[in-house]
């Protein structure tokens, strides 16, 4: 009665959700420049702040079987200097100016941002655009991003759980080199990489037509796009870089593997599933899985897991894991979970008690007050997300990069909260089933804690 | 040789080769504030922010470390982290689970001027917060059970906080500028002892008070005599006695002091100098901050990298703190250093350029914070918690834009000068004592 009850309240909220959302609507204009770069404008006059950000078609993903790591490689050097923006110009220049910077590549794009006072958008846009058509890619600076890589890659590797997730994972349930490549300890081609080389492909990865600009704030639109054509106009198209999709094989069992870990104090496991396609219904539901799982206080992991049966210590999960959320991750999708347990239960009984929890909601639904909680916490998370400046310009780049239309920025919300439990139930039961769970047994062997 | 290697890709002539040129931060406002007050004194703030579904909700207390007992350093600390760990009503899993309802989240803290219940939530949450709010600070129990858990854990905490590599410099640091003073104990990692339920739940009675509270909500709020209601009957029962205004106590006036705390084999120097300076209410505050601001650059600018100055804006002062580390065998020239640098800030010319960078940094501090619902609620909080006055923030840009170069120069020889800094250097003594020596004598400090 409860249960039924409780539909009947979670049925009311995702119709009332089925209109679009004005209270999260992200308003932007798009336009393309003659080379081929994409344009998005977002404004929010509240205060004097604005944010730049830049985003290639150049992820992880994208590197073929012999370039493995170029993506990164690419995404370095653009914080090597330019022809005339000295290294380390870039960021003395943002943080003289109070703001804030970040850039690195991901599975599926690369991307960079600066956020500042409004009054140096100008200075944003040049420094952007500067290393964009002029990077000082040398044989000094090339061998300094490669050195600094492999750092990268070794203190990851010390760090628990790390290469479970970034080497063994890939390498247990996928098939395709682009998604099964080892992250940490893959072949280094990148060793090898010329100059020459680099700047070829830096020149098709990070030209215009392989862009998303995105400015979001405080600004006029016409001094923006004065601003933009000025900078970034005459920077000269490319030939377009070929990508081809990613395929990855129908499974009806799951794999499994065992890893273990040096560094880990506790045993965990990685459990996941091939994800249904974007913007599917079903691909829709299993966010809304996600956050009923564990976006929030009260979520289902946290009171039933990690308060109830007190076994699980730590939980993450994604469509998209590890490196990737359902914002960010192209087809083939995937939805994996990280479970890190009390070392009282074994891998086996933890995928037991979270495949519980599947199972029951897939038998039963959700009640009221999960329902509430759910769409709560799904509503909060996405109004931090878009409160900030470079929140919106994320949300609207990703969009326009991955799924070719900023609007999808509002749209995903919107279906989203108008998923009903019926589907939610039947995307569980279509593919979180036992039988397709692939599983990594993580173990650690040094310091074990009970 | 080297353009040979290069590859510079695309050059095109057309293409600006120098930085442009760039206006001062425009003046903004922040949506106006309603202020009123409940009968049983609380001070209710609103201001609507309704580009976003969410509220955020402060509940503030004046008070805070600077109130604790001399024999019970660490007691509000203490409160806020146990004030959500059960109510006469509810249990902490079920407070815990009415915040899941309500969209987001709680947290409490405890700063040297207050102590804040900080929580957001969608709008429809609202009630549910503030009901929550509500029984934190008018019910809450201290379940001892719940209290031997957390003193456990506090206890790991601290361990942890005393034995970071420099934890003990700034500990030494405040304790000085601040001698007398209660501020001289907020970085006391001492876990008042003795303390049982009794105890904070007179901390709670006596001053968790609706007349000693500022309740402040920002976001998508209800209508005005929707919300005023919803106020009147979740905090208009609350009641309690005035609170009294804390001690006055005077702050010494900056003196030159030189410590060095020992830390056998510990292989950095941890350095910091550092004095008092005005508080918001100051004319010289915003000279001060954009002197700063102007220092950090310098200091990146000149490659000093490591080092970084902080300035914590507290209710009765101010403080300015430089902060470096330095390899054991190096320390005393990098302090040579260090002093030579923060003299050379009030004395040296500042050209226009690293003039206006400096104010457009000061204020991307504060625009930062603001762009955020939680960080101008924050903010809010902050400044309720040091008695400025509330349009403090509609005219801070204008404030900062109108600094002069003298007034930045002036601002740093008084501040950031070293004459009559406290510098204390945290390390092994028995090292570096000898090199030390030829900067001054130190007072050489043993630790536990």
């Amino acid at each position: 009665m409860k249960t039924l009850a409780g539909l009947a309240v979670f049925c009311g909220l995702a119709a009332a959700a089925t209109a679009p959302e004005p209270e999260l609507h992200i308003p932007f204009e798009k336009y393309k420049l003659a080379n081929g770069m994409r344009v998005v404008l977002t404004r929010d006059t509240s205060l004097p702040i604005s944010a730049v950000y830049l985003i290639f078609d150049a992820g992880a993903r994208s590197d073929d079987k012999d370039h493995a790591g170029y993506a990164h490689l690419m995404s370095r050097l653009m914080f090597e200097g330019s022809a005339n923006v000295k290294k380390g110009e870039y960021a003395r220049s943002i943080q003289a100016n109070g703001g804030t910077f970040n850039g690195g590549d991901h599975p599926d794009y690369a991307d960079f941002s600066s956020v500042m006072p409004s009054n140096k958008l100008a200075l944003a846009l040049w420094l952007e655009a500067d290393r964009m058509r002029n990077p000082e890619i040398t044989e000094e600076k090339l061998k300094a991003a490669k050195e600094a890589i492999a750092n990268e890659r070794a203190a990851l590797r010390n760090q628990p759980y790390r290469e479970a997730m970034l080497d063994k994972w890939p390498q247990t349930v996928f098939a395709d080199i682009r998604d099964s490549r080892p992250m940490l300890s893959g072949p280094g081609s990148i060793e090898g990489v010329t100059v020459a080389e680099a700047a070829k492909s830096f020149r098709t990865d990070y030209a215009p037509n392989n862009a998303v600009l995105v400015i979001s704030g405080d600004f006029t639109v016409s001094d923006a796009k004065k601003l933009v054509d000025q900078n970034f106009g005459t920077i000269p198209a490319q030939p377009q870089p070929k990508r081809s999709d990613i395929v990855e094989p129908e499974r009806t069992q799951g794999l499994h593997g065992e890893f273990a870990d040096a560094h880990a104090r506790f045993p965990a496991v990685i459990a996941g599933w091939p994800a249904p396609r974007r913007h599917t219904m079903d691909w829709y539901a299993l966010q809304l899985l996600d956050a009923l799982l564990t976006l929030g206080k009260g979520s289902k992991i946290e009171v039933e897991l990690m308060r109830g049966r007190q076994s699980i210590l730590q939980a993450d999960e994604n469509l998209g894991f590890p490196l990737a959320t359902a914002l960010d991750y192209r087809d083939p999708g995937y939805f994996a979970i990280l479970l890190v347990h009390k070392a009282t239960f074994t891998g086996a009984e933890i995928v037991r008690q979270y495949e519980d929890i599947l199972e029951s909601i897939a038998n039963s639904g959700v009640d009221s007050v999960e329902g509430l909680r759910m769409r709560s916490a799904i509503r909060y998370d996405r109004a931090l997300e878009a409160q900030t400046a470079l929140g919106r310009a994320r949300l609207l780049g990703i969009h326009e990069m991955i799924d070719g239309d900023a609007g999808f920025t509002d749209r995903d919300y919107a279906a989203l909260m108008s998923i009903t439990p019926q589907q939610l139930r039947g995307a569980i039961s279509k593919y979180l089933t036992q039988s397709r769970a692939d599983v990594l047994t993580i173990r650690p062997t040094a310091g074990a804690s009970r | 040789m080297r353009l040979a290697l290069a590859f510079l890709i695309a050059l095109d002539a057309g293409a600006q080769v120098t930085a442009p040129l760039t206006p001062d931060v425009r003046a903004w406002k922040l949506p106006p504030i309603s202020e009123f007050k409940l009968e049983n004194g609380l001070t209710v703030d609103l201001l609507d922010d309704v580009r976003y579904p969410m509220v955020q909700v402060r509940l503030v207390f004046s008070g805070g470390s600077r109130r604790d007992p001399k024999d019970r350093p660490g007691l509000a600390a203490m409160v806020a982290d146990t004030l959500g760990l059960g109510t006469s009503n509810e249990t902490a899993s079920q407070i815990q689970d009415n915040l899941g309802r309500s969209g987001g989240a709680l947290s409490i803290k405890a700063a040297p001027d207050y102590i804040v219940l900080e929580g957001g939530a969608v709008p429809e949450g609202l009630p549910l917060l503030i009901s929550v709010m509500s029984d934190l600070v008018r019910g809450a129990v201290f379940p001892e059970a719940e209290l031997g858990v957390y003193a456990q854990g506090r206890r790991q905490a601290i361990l942890r906080q005393v034995s970071r590599a420099g934890y003990a410099a700034d500990q030494a640091f405040f304790a000085t500028a601040f001698d007398g003073h209660p501020y001289s104990r907020m970085l006391s990692p001492i876990m008042a002892p003795a303390t049982d339920t009794k105890v904070l739940i007179d901390y709670r009675t006596g001053l968790l008070t609706p007349a000693n509270a500022t309740l402040i909500a920002v976001g998508k709020l209800p209508a005005r005599a929707q919300i005023e209601k919803l106020i009147n009957d979740r905090f208009g029962v609350w009641q309690g006695t005035p609170v009294a205004a804390p001690e006055a106590v005077k702050i010494s006036a900056p003196a030159r002091r030189l410590l060095l705390i020992d830390r056998p084999g510990l292989p950095a120097a941890h350095i910091v100098i550092g004095k008092t300076g005005p508080t918001e209410r100051d004319p010289e505050y915003c000279a001060m901050i954009v002197a700063s601001m102007l220092a950090n650059t310098r200091a990146r600018n000149q490659n000093r990298s490591e080092m970084r100055i902080d300035v914590t804006t507290l209710d009765e002062a101010s403080v300015l703190m430089a902060l470096s580390q330095s390899a054991t065998a190096k320390a005393a020239g990098f302090l040579a250093d260090m002093i030579s640098f923060l003299d050379s800030i009030g004395r040296d010319a500042i050209e226009p350029g690293a003039l206006a960078e400096a104010k457009t940094a000061a204020n991307s501090a504060v625009l930062m914070r603001l762009e955020t619902q939680s960080g101008l609620a924050d903010e809010l909080a902050a400044l309720k918690s040091r008695h400025a006055p509330l349009d403090f923030l509609d005219s801070y840009t204008a404030r900062i834009n109108a600094v002069s170069a003298d007034q930045v120069r002036e601002a740093a020889g008084k501040y950031l000068g070293t004459g009559n800094s406290i510098v204390v250097v945290e390390g092994d003594a028995a090292r570096l004592q000898p090199e030390l020596a030829k900067t001054g004598a130190f007072e050489i400090i043993k630790t536990k």
